[in-house]
């Protein structure tokens, strides 16, 4: 049976006060279900924000504290890579725009209080990737080991290389030439977001409000990865809400029908009425009950909504669990054309078969036990 | 169950994994419910064949598996190093060293070492020979006083320490030995009673050593300055770098209330002398 839905989640994040009247096992919970989702944190600063953090129990307090001195590092941390990012780079005249939480901690927004990052996402030109590749190197980043398969899945198919890692620091960079994969045939025109960037006061070059919406709602919706899906609709609730005017609807509006995207843009702005009780703007109230209506659309809709559902005991459902499914199988469908799908399903399934009839593990990134 | 060790409590869930002699013998005096729960561990089994074939377990915290599975014997071993984990990787408000903690007239001594030094057969020798059991495992510092938290966990011993202290100690109370684990033979002694644990209170550090066992070695022991302490003690630390000024601050506040040794020693009594000179 869960006990907690959705709505129970979005409305107590947004509205912190609400939380004072847990009792101390539906706290327990709550830090279970953030905790799982990445958003303690930001649950913190929700609560700073609204000045209830000292009505909360001793024990969820100091969670919450915990939680907000790591990410506090962290924000320190990625500020550190960011110039030194800017340093490497510099150095051979490479110019990089700095994507997703590195761009929204740059920008200070709302998005970015309590962000966790698992890496830096940043944008090169594709005639400048090898070279900003090499500057990496020599600069003692390593690329971190991949197998054959997912090497040439890198370079043939993807919008980026290989994860960069830092050997001491242990930091993460993902380095793009295209928001979405070339071999899908729905990368957009990079120039386009090239276009829609912006310096801010550091000298960091980032995209501009409307394009980092519109990016980090391809980021979700062309995905098959669920794990963090909460969070970005999080993101992207915030976003507009920091960035709301009718300039901004209407850069976004041309941006995403000139990169193909007006659907998800409706899609996205549906369930952030669905999941964070968001207004659709005015601007677009048209455009989204159209997409909204047909049928096949409605369908779509109802399985983003439950997949993109924290993937959490105590939040799921047999539908998000179904929904999660379907739309893992979408996302890849979107990143590949048949033939190469097929492909790259039968080397996973592979791999699945291995880890979980046999008990061999095959992901790298699992530690051992210390 | 609920795992209540003091300062952090556990929720235990489990499929038939064979460790109830280990848990009723480590923790079985512990009242058995708490009012919240800070972490919901769980030890499982993997698929359907992995059940028959060479059975294996997976610790598991909120849903997430931070190791990879080990043979089902190392069940309680595995509970016990995930519970650490769990502790390290979500306590950012106070500082943690990988240390043994030992306290004697309401003074504590703080021995952080790297394995191999000898720490965890040190803790369990002095914690049978009239020293309270803090910790065997990490010091957890709270910063805005410099004391150190009691945490109600056994001591973790490896490979000849085992024998050692049994032989030493014909009435220590041990879980089964896990054969071959990546750290060699692995077996917990209980010593202490949650009784007595729940007497404990937060204590002054009065002193932190380094210890280095090396058989047939000539005993030496000797002070350092706080600088070097300072720098050492960072080394062994959890968090210190994640906790930025606060942890700073804390070890500031540590290294102007305790001196700091390096000690080697091949045998007990000499070390014993100096220990109870540190706390008289």
């Amino acid at each position: 049976m869960n006990r907690w839905t959705v709505d129970d989640l979005s409305q107590s994040i947004l509205f912190p006060q609400r939380a004072a009247h847990f009792s101390l096992e539906q706290w327990q919970e709550w830090l279970f279900m953030l905790r799982h989702a990445n958003l303690l944190a930001s649950f913190y600063w929700q609560a700073e924000k609204h000045q209830c953090i000292e009505s909360y129990p001793e024990q969820v307090q100091r969670h919450l504290f915990s939680a907000r001195n790591y990410q506090q590092r962290q924000q320190q941390q990625v500020l550190y890579e960011v110039s030194e990012i800017k340093r490497i780079l510099v150095a051979s005249g490479i110019e990089c725009v700095f994507l997703k939480g590195a761009n929204y901690i740059l920008r200070q927004c709302s998005t970015a209080k309590g962000r966790i990052l698992s890496d830096i996402d940043i944008l090169v030109k594709q005639g400048e990737l090898l070279e900003a590749e090499k500057m990496f190197k020599l600069n003692n980043w390593q690329l971190k080991k991949v197998s054959d398969y997912d090497e040439q899945y890198y370079r043939k198919w993807a919008h980026e290389i290989p994860p960069l890692r830092h050997p001491l620091r242990g930091t993460v960079v993902d380095m793009h030439h295209n928001l979405y994969l070339p071999i899908s045939g729905r990368a957009p025109k990079i120039e386009l977001f090239w276009q829609h960037t912006e310096q801010l006061d550091d000298g960091s070059i980032v995209l501009n409000a409307p394009a980092s919406l519109l990016h980090s709602i391809i980021h979700l919706f062309m995905n098959e990865d669920f794990t963090n899906a909460y969070r970005d609709m999080l993101d992207i609730h915030l976003l507009i809400a920091d960035y709301q005017s009718t300039d901004f609807w209407q850069n976004l509006t041309e941006l995403a029908k000139q990169t193909g995207f007006q659907d998800e843009l409706s899609m996205a702005l549906v369930l952030r009425a669905r999941l964070f009780r968001g207004d659709v703007p005015r601007e677009l109230t048209n455009e989204v009950q159209t997409f909204a209506a047909k049928p096949s659309n409605r369908l779509l809709l109802n399985v983003y909504q439950h997949a993109i559902t924290p993937n959490h005991t105590l939040l799921t459902t047999w539908r998000s669990a179904t929904a999660r499914s379907v739309a893992y199988v979408r996302g890849h469908w979107l990143k590949m054309p048949i033939h190469v799908l097929c492909k790259h399903f039968s080397v996973k399934l592979w791999l699945a078969f291995l880890q979980h009839i046999l008990g061999k593990q095959t992901d790298t990134q699992t530690s051992t036990a210390k | 169950m609920h795992i209540n060790t003091g300062l952090y409590c556990f929720s235990l869930q489990r499929t038939h994994q064979n460790i109830d002699r280990a848990l009723q013998l480590i923790y079985g005096d512990v009242p058995t419910v708490s009012d919240f729960i800070d972490f919901p561990v769980a030890l499982t089994t993997g698929s359907m064949l992995r059940r028959v074939i060479k059975p294996h377990v997976m610790f598991e915290v909120n849903q997430y598996k931070p190791f990879m599975p080990l043979p089902a014997e190392h069940a309680f071993a595995l509970l016990e190093w995930g519970m650490n984990w769990c502790i390290a990787a979500h306590e950012f408000t106070r500082l943690i060293l990988h240390s043994a903690v030992l306290v004697k007239n309401n003074k504590a001594i703080v021995f952080p070492a790297m394995p191999g030094s000898g720490k965890s057969t040190l803790t369990a020798f002095f914690s049978l020979s009239g020293w309270q059991l803090y910790s065997d495992e990490m010091a957890i510092i709270e910063p805005s006083s410099a004391l150190v938290h009691p945490l109600y966990r056994p001591v973790c011993l490896k490979n000849n320490s085992i024998d050692l202290i049994k032989k030493h100690f014909p009435q220590a109370q041990f879980t089964p030995t896990c054969r071959d684990t990546q750290k060699g033979d692995v077996a917990h002694l209980k010593a202490l009673t949650w009784h007595e644990h729940s007497n404990f209170t937060p204590c002054e550090i009065a002193a932190v050593v380094f210890p280095q066992y090396k058989n047939g070695c000539e005993f030496s022991f000797y002070q350092l300055d706080k600088v070097e302490g300072f720098s050492r003690v960072i080394k062994n630390a959890f968090n210190y770098d994640v906790m930025g000024k606060l942890g700073f601050e804390t070890m500031g506040r540590l290294a102007n209330r305790a001196e700091f040794f390096e000690c080697q020693y091949a045998d007990y009594v000499e070390l014993s002398d100096c220990l109870d000179e540190l706390v008289r």
